[in-house]
């Protein structure tokens, strides 16, 4: 038990806790201002980037270019979700999230069916692969959008507003 | 897959139907984009041809950068990304040489009744050799001092540094006192022309067509007497010299008359234009092309370069000096970068400090497109990369042209993962 503990990935996951703690504390205390608190905000965000690419290439041996390409999707896609919400329209969030959803266990599916066979080119792949996702996305497209939509948004519009202490 | 403690192997079944399957649906979805730029040449034929020329145009500009990635990439084994870059460097240092120094002008300045054209061509080139030289010497500078020092790293370091010297050069020459970080238009060092039917003497016509002929003819003559054993006509037939004259007769045979003589026959209505610019960009990617294949496969440094692509320590131990022919290779590619950079500003007449990174990663693209390592590949990447790019912008959309072409490349390279011109990696057993 206490060897578990020494292990690096509790020191790790304790030190980082410790760190948040102590930059949230920080920030409430007005010590640290807005200047340091965008310095901190780049480089946790690169960091996020960096540690996809580290997997990617560290553990996959794959270089990555198109890394940045995925950091701008993300950027966009937030802030799409985002302006089509406060104007009271859920379809962002609605096809965003449901496709992916839905586009992943397709492409979960693809990849257990073709697990089945053996000699398939990486054509087939590609080609059944983006099928489902594109599958998917229209689904979310045409069905969830207009059926869910107004659920989902009435849902999360009802939910009381709630203040966090850290917030 | 385990079930009640035993272990039951998945039964496989063969792919191939499905692979047929999906070769099918990229067929299908090929076809459709065929008829609709069918449909599109159908019905506008005059401004689908004006398009494929000006995507002739994009394409050979391509071609000069493509192809010093796949020479670096060919004797390295290293993806340069500060090629871009150098092909800037090529763009601003003749904008400077001609906004500054007027070389453009010197033969005006040396001889005073110089003939126009002559003095025109005769500047023209200076600017050019300028750019080319200053080029060279930034890919040898680059080599010894970024990327020699790592050449026995994990190919990762030096693949990294490239894309710092990348940035370096970027924004070194964001400098005020560089290059400045505006969008500058670009004076070029000969007037644009748009050349119509009536505009270009018969004379010339005749020439250009004729020496397609007489280039035609000899290489049909001495590949006949090569076919019947004679090696001397073998080796007369592939010279350098034919070989130019035969691509560039060809190419400006099939554009000029496309553009001149079929509308002044009467054979077709179409209102075709095509500029001097462009004539130059062909006529001066057409002669270093064919100088790069000379000097690769008939001088003594090409094969030098082509034993140190194939087996660096051999080569050592052959006695060539493997350093200095990595320098060559570099000093080439950036030259071809730095005439390339000449043209471009030329043709769009605006430089920037960031101008090279789209052209540079499309060449990249264009020269894995045509298989990396391959001369010929790098210049047929490089054209279908002109075209696509070209022809989505004109008939699917401008912003999403790039997208267009590089889901062009992915899907070329998922058919034929080495490209048009590469070879299948041997299987090592």
């Amino acid at each position: 038990m206490v060897q578990k503990l020494r292990s690096p990935a509790v020191f790790f996951v304790g030190g980082s806790l410790l760190i948040f703690a102590l930059i949230q504390f920080l920030i409430e205390t007005g010590k640290l201002n807005p200047y340091w608190q965008t310095i901190l905000f780049w480089g946790a965000a690169m960091t996020m980037v960096s540690l996809g690419l580290n997997l990617i290439y560290g553990f996959n041996g794959q270089f990555c270019l198109s890394q940045y390409g995925f950091y701008a999707i993300g950027a966009y896609t937030s802030a799409d979700i985002t302006w089509r919400w406060v104007r009271g329209d859920p379809s962002g969030l609605v096809v965003v999230i449901g496709g992916a959803i839905l586009a992943l266990l397709l492409m979960w599916g693809v990849a257990s069916f073709l697990k089945r066979f053996y000699g398939v080119s990486v054509l087939t792949e590609f080609v059944f692969h983006s099928l489902a996702t594109a599958i998917g996305f229209t689904i979310a497209l045409k069905v969830f959008r207009p059926y869910l939509g107004p659920y989902v948004y009435s849902l999360i519009q009802s939910l009381p507003e709630q203040s966090w202490p850290c917030f | 897959m385990e079930e009640r403690g035993r272990v039951v192997l998945l039964k496989r079944y063969n792919g191939a139907i499905l692979n047929r399957i999906a070769t099918v649906i990229v067929a299908i979805l090929g076809f459709f984009v065929l008829a609709f730029f069918v449909r599109k040449a159908m019905a506008d034929p005059g401004v689908f041809i004006q398009q494929i020329l000006n995507g002739i145009q994009l394409g050979f500009l391509y071609a000069l950068i493509a192809l010093g990635y796949t020479m670096v990439y060919g004797i390295i084994k290293l993806i340069n990304f500060a090629h871009g870059d150098v092909f800037m460097v090529g763009a601003m240092t003749s904008f400077f040489a001609i906004s500054t120094m007027e070389l453009h002008r010197w033969p005006f300045q040396l001889w005073p009744g110089i003939n126009s054209t002559l003095g025109t061509l005769l500047g023209t080139v200076a600017v050019i050799a300028l750019s080319m030289a200053i080029c060279s010497l930034l890919g040898v500078t680059m080599e010894r001092f970024a990327y020699r020092p790592l050449r026995a790293m994990p190919r990762i370091a030096a693949l990294i540094t490239a894309i710092g010297v990348s940035f370096f050069l970027e924004y070194f020459g964001a400098l005020p006192f560089v290059y400045t970080n505006n969008y500058i238009t670009y004076p070029r060092p000969f007037e644009l022309t748009v050349l119509r039917a009536k505009d270009i003497p018969p004379w010339f016509l005749g020439l250009i067509g004729g020496i397609f002929v007489v280039s035609i003819t000899t290489y049909s003559a001495l590949n006949g007497l090569s076919n019947r054993g004679n090696s001397k006509a073998a080796l007369w037939r592939n010279h350098p010299l034919i070989q130019f004259f035969l691509y560039l007769g060809g190419l400006l045979t099939i554009v000029l008359g496309m553009v001149v003589v079929l509308p002044t026959l009467g054979i077709i209505k179409w209102d075709l234009t095509v500029s001097n610019v462009m004539l130059v960009i062909m006529s001066v990617s057409v002669l270093l092309v064919v100088a790069l294949q000379y000097i690769v496969t008939r001088t003594k440094i090409g094969k030098a370069m082509r034993a140190s692509a194939y087996d660096k320590p051999t080569s050592r131990l052959m006695g060539i000096n493997v350093d200095n022919v990595i320098a060559v290779t570099f000093a080439i590619a950036g030259a071809l970068a730095g005439a390339g950079g000449v043209l471009y500003a030329t043709a769009f007449k605006q430089v920037h400090h960031l101008m090279g990174i789209l052209p540079g990663l499309k060449a990249f693209i264009a020269a894995v497109l045509g298989g990396i390592g391959s001369i010929p590949g790098a210049l047929v990447g490089s054209l279908i990369m002109g075209m696509a790019e070209v022809l989505s912008a004109g008939f699917i959309s401008t912003p999403m042209r790039d997208a267009v072409a590089f889901a062009l490349l992915i899907i070329i390279l998922l058919i034929r993962p080495q490209g048009i011109f590469g070879e299948a990696p041997a299987e090592k057993v």
